[in-house]
């Protein structure tokens, strides 16, 4: 018998001589790295290298899966994607929810490692223990939802789950993303184009075995005590109803919503967001709350729009069209659907279409670079031509395709242009506005995936709370720093130890495999109920209950120490350290207009702040290089060791 | 006594969680969840813009009973439910085939029809959902239920 929660196999997959062999996941795996991003970061951190050409055979894509995922744990539906990332040559990796990870384990595997590349289009399919690739010539060059449906016509079964890659997989886009259940996307990193250049369209899966759960008397008891929670809680009821579109208009009023590729400063355009807001679209737009596997959230949304017909409702981020200065919700629901057709990360089209226009504004490039095209602000047809030419690698999209930071230094562009915190590491952070806020620039740019705005944040750094919250409030006043909780823009070392907080939580959710959406990472935080249980506390309570495993709070916190810490060494092996982390300078600017009028951050004080934040790591501040001793109390003593050794990496004094 | 039975309130408020698949198969495979194991199954039609349980609906005439040739389904007279003998389906898929309400699926593993038996009046799926889609109710309750409903939104026009 398999043990409880975890499957205990790995599926490897060499697409070079079509070899598909099963490994017992080890118990040292499970144990020091749990699951997930976890033991997906372990593999890739040995299996890949500095030498590792991240489109080439030798790159190592990674799908992984928690044990606590396919139960009955409320959002236990995500699945992780690692590989080293083509648009930043680093640790790269993007999750997504959906079917598509549980019914990977109901097929009995927790992880799949791919390696090799193809000789011809190929698709992987996944029937319990029958595992074969398939061919896949007549899948190529079709978009994500007809691979899906057309995979699913030929298996004869439309109960599989599928994820695949569109054309700009195929097509090598390093901004390309990996979608599975028609509307789910695993985007970040450009993994979509790592799968292109093995020559892997599709992974599709349908399983029959049980996941075993060690105390299911236990586990019903913790989930009857979080649906009470969330029949008590107000933020559940209006989350469920509106899902993340309803923070935009907070953000707008916090400042953290971008306009005009950061020309402008955010929260200055709240009267033409007005007219598109939540509370309007809901009653005119969408007509269905979606769930995700066991989620009893329910934030995706199907909306209608004329011409379109049924589509996917855009979530909070690809609803600021203001970056474009472009409010119009049927444009936003279109150009959504066409990412997700193409398979790209629709934060990052985002990025460089609107540092494009900001390039062209500032004359930096002109028709002729761009063969024609009038790249301006505010002009749609523009934005979709674009999309077009950037997933088909066509004319002036071949130079967007690498990307937003790639493609501003092709141009020669201004650095500022492509306004991104953690500049040097080359992902662009998604539209949020982080300039006079030094807490959500440090918990963006410090990300190990280059800028993320999934792995650290608070909640309050982004504005979407009216007030603070009272646990919140009494770490403010514990530090001394009572005065500073309504000033973004002041650097304090308690935004340091906040950060490093929910930066546990958010690695522990991933490690765990579950939606972030119900941690108080969102919206659920210091509600009754919750407020006696911080999120920690019950990942380790279910996961006790799921696999019987003996871990609690600080066991779990250590282990997602452990994670951080292989994925910051993994980017320092490949020369990422302090200086890539540092915001660009647009970031210091001082706002004009909007909530935060006449403020910006002190470059000095955010200094301060980094310094702090890696001295709670045990990383060297002036390096970020994580200390000899930091690694060998988290039993990474052989990462110490290949650093110093081989990558002449000086980590301070052995112990 | 008009028996209790699972009515589906209505083809909007399901969000195709599929918690309700869930709690069923942990109920019956008691120490392992796989919603293919599950008597209740949801069905997308994303296409047409909505998602729907299919579990059982007792009927009076149940074709599945008049479909199995190997006479392995019976209809409970104090309950309405129908009980499959275990013994005696061979897996077939006749009564899969005979249930216009898509209500009955086959246990990938043992190879046996699988049909609600209401958890013993306790149904496990009805608890669990948060959307309020599945109701346990007897006939003439549910018919108070949507006229009930039927007023609400006479009134809000």
């Amino acid at each position: 018998m398999s043990p409880c929660g975890w499957m205990g196999n790995i599926l490897r997959v060499n697409l070079s001589d079509g070899k598909i062999e099963q490994e017992p996941l080890r118990e040292e795996l499970r144990d020091n790295y749990i699951g997930g991003r976890g033991i997906n970061s372990r593999i890739l951190y040995s299996e890949t290298s500095p030498d590792t050409d991240p489109l080439g055979p030798e790159n190592t894509i990674i799908i992984g899966t928690g044990p606590v995922n396919g139960t009955l744990m409320p959002t236990s539906n995500r699945f992780t994607v690692s590989a080293k990332s083509p648009l930043t040559g680093i640790l790269g990796d993007a999750n997504a929810g959906g079917f598509f990870g549980p019914e990977l384990k109901y097929a009995g595997y927790d992880h799949i490692v791919i390696k090799g590349c193809a000789e011809k289009p190929m698709y992987l399919w996944i029937d319990d223990g029958r595992v074969e690739l398939k061919d896949a010539r007549h899948l190529w060059g079709k978009h994500t939802c007809e691979t899906e449906s057309l995979i699913k016509r030929e298996i004869g079964d439309k109960t599989i789950h599928v994820l695949s890659i569109g054309q700009a997989g195929e097509n090598l886009v390093k901004i390309a993303g990996i979608i599975n259940d028609e509307e789910h996307a695993a985007a970040r990193c450009g993994l979509g184009a790592v799968l292109g250049s093995k020559r892997l369209k599709a992974v599709a899966v349908r399983g029959s075995k049980t996941i075993n759960i060690a105390h299911p008397a236990r586990l019903i008891e913790l989930v009857d005590e979080m649906y009470n929670d969330y029949r008590k809680s107000a933020s559940y009821h209006w989350y469920t109803h509106y899902g993340g579109t309803v923070a935009i208009i907070d953000m707008c009023k916090a400042g953290s919503a971008p306009v005009k590729n950061y020309m402008k400063s955010g929260g200055t355009d709240l009267d033409r967001r007005l007219p598109i807001s939540h509370d309007r679209i809901f009653e005119t737009h969408t007509f269905k709350d979606v769930a995700c596997h066991a989620c009893p959230l329910a934030c995706d949304k199907w909306t209608y729009v004329e011409g379109l017909g049924r589509a996917k409702h855009p979530d909070g981020g690809s609803f600021h069209g203001a970056i474009w200065e472009i409010y119009d919700y049927p444009f936003m629901v279109e150009f959504n659907q066409l990412c997700d057709l193409y398979g790209m990360d629709l934060y990052s089209v985002q990025m460089v279409t609107a540092a494009a226009m900001e390039w062209y504004e500032k004359g930096v490039i002109t028709k002729q670079d761009t063969g024609g095209l009038e790249i301006r602000f505010g002009d749609k047809e523009v934005v979709k031509a674009l999309v077009h030419k950037i997933a088909k690698r066509e004319g002036f999209g071949d130079i967007l395709s690498e990307g937003s930071v790639r493609a501003g230094q092709i141009i020669g562009a201004d650095p500022d242009t492509t306004s991104t915190g953690g500049y040097g590491k080359g992902t662009d952070h998604g539209p949020i506005d982080c300039s006079a806020m030094a807490d959500l620039t440090l918990s963006l740019s410090v990300s190990t995936r280059g800028a993320g705005h999934l792995r650290a944040v608070a909640p309050m750094a982004w504005g979407v709370s009216d007030s603070l919250p009272p646990k919140w409030q009494k770490v403010y006043k514990e530090a001394g720093a009572e005065n500073l909780m309504d000033k973004p823009w002041i650097s304090h070392p308690v935004k340091a130890e906040i950060a490093t907080y929910f930066e546990s939580i958010c690695t522990s959710s991933d490690i765990l495999e579950m939606c972030k959406n119900t941690t108080e990472f969102y919206y659920f935080y210091g509600y009754e109920g919750r407020e006696k249980k911080d999120d920690l506390t019950w990942h380790a309570d279910f996961l006790r209950a799921v696999t019987g495993m003996n871990i609690d709070r600080e066991g779990l916190e250590l282990i997602t120490r452990r994670v951080l810490n292989i994925e910051k060494a993994y980017n320092v092996r490949e020369g990422k350290i302090r200086e890539h982390d540092m915001p660009t300078s647009r970031f210091y600017q001082k706002r004009k207009g909007g909530p935060l009028d006449g403020k910006g951050i002190d470059r000095e004080g955010l200094e301060k702040l980094f310094d702090h934040y890696y001295a709670i790591h045990g990383w060297d501040p002036t390096t970020s290089v994580p200390k000899r001793e930091t690694l060998e109390a988290l039993g990474l003593g052989f990462v110490a060791d290949e650093l110093e050794n081989k990558f002449g990496i000086n980590l301070g004094s052995r112990s | 006594m008009p028996h209790r039975k699972i009515y589906v309130k209505d083809t909007e408020s399901c969000t195709g969680c599929r918690i309700c698949e869930i709690v069923c198969s942990l109920k019956y495979a008691k120490s392992g969840v796989n919603p293919r194991m599950a008597r209740i199954r949801i069905e997308y039609f994303p296409e047409k813009g909505f998602i729907t349980p299919n579990v059982c609906r007792l009927c009076t005439k149940p074709a599945c009973i008049s479909a199995c040739p190997e006479k392995a389904l019976l209809k409970d007279s104090e309950t309405g439910v129908i009980r499959v003998n275990e013994e005696m389906c061979d897996g077939c898929g006749k009564c899969i085939k005979a249930c216009k309400f898509k209500s009955i699926t086959l246990h990938p593993l043992k190879n046996i029809a699988l049909v609600c038996d209401l958890c013993g009046g306790d149904p496990q799926c009805v608890k669990y959902c948060m959307n309020g889609t599945l109701l346990f109710l007897t006939a003439p309750e549910y018919k108070r239920e949507k006229g009930k409903k039927r007023e609400v939104s006479q009134g809000t026009q």
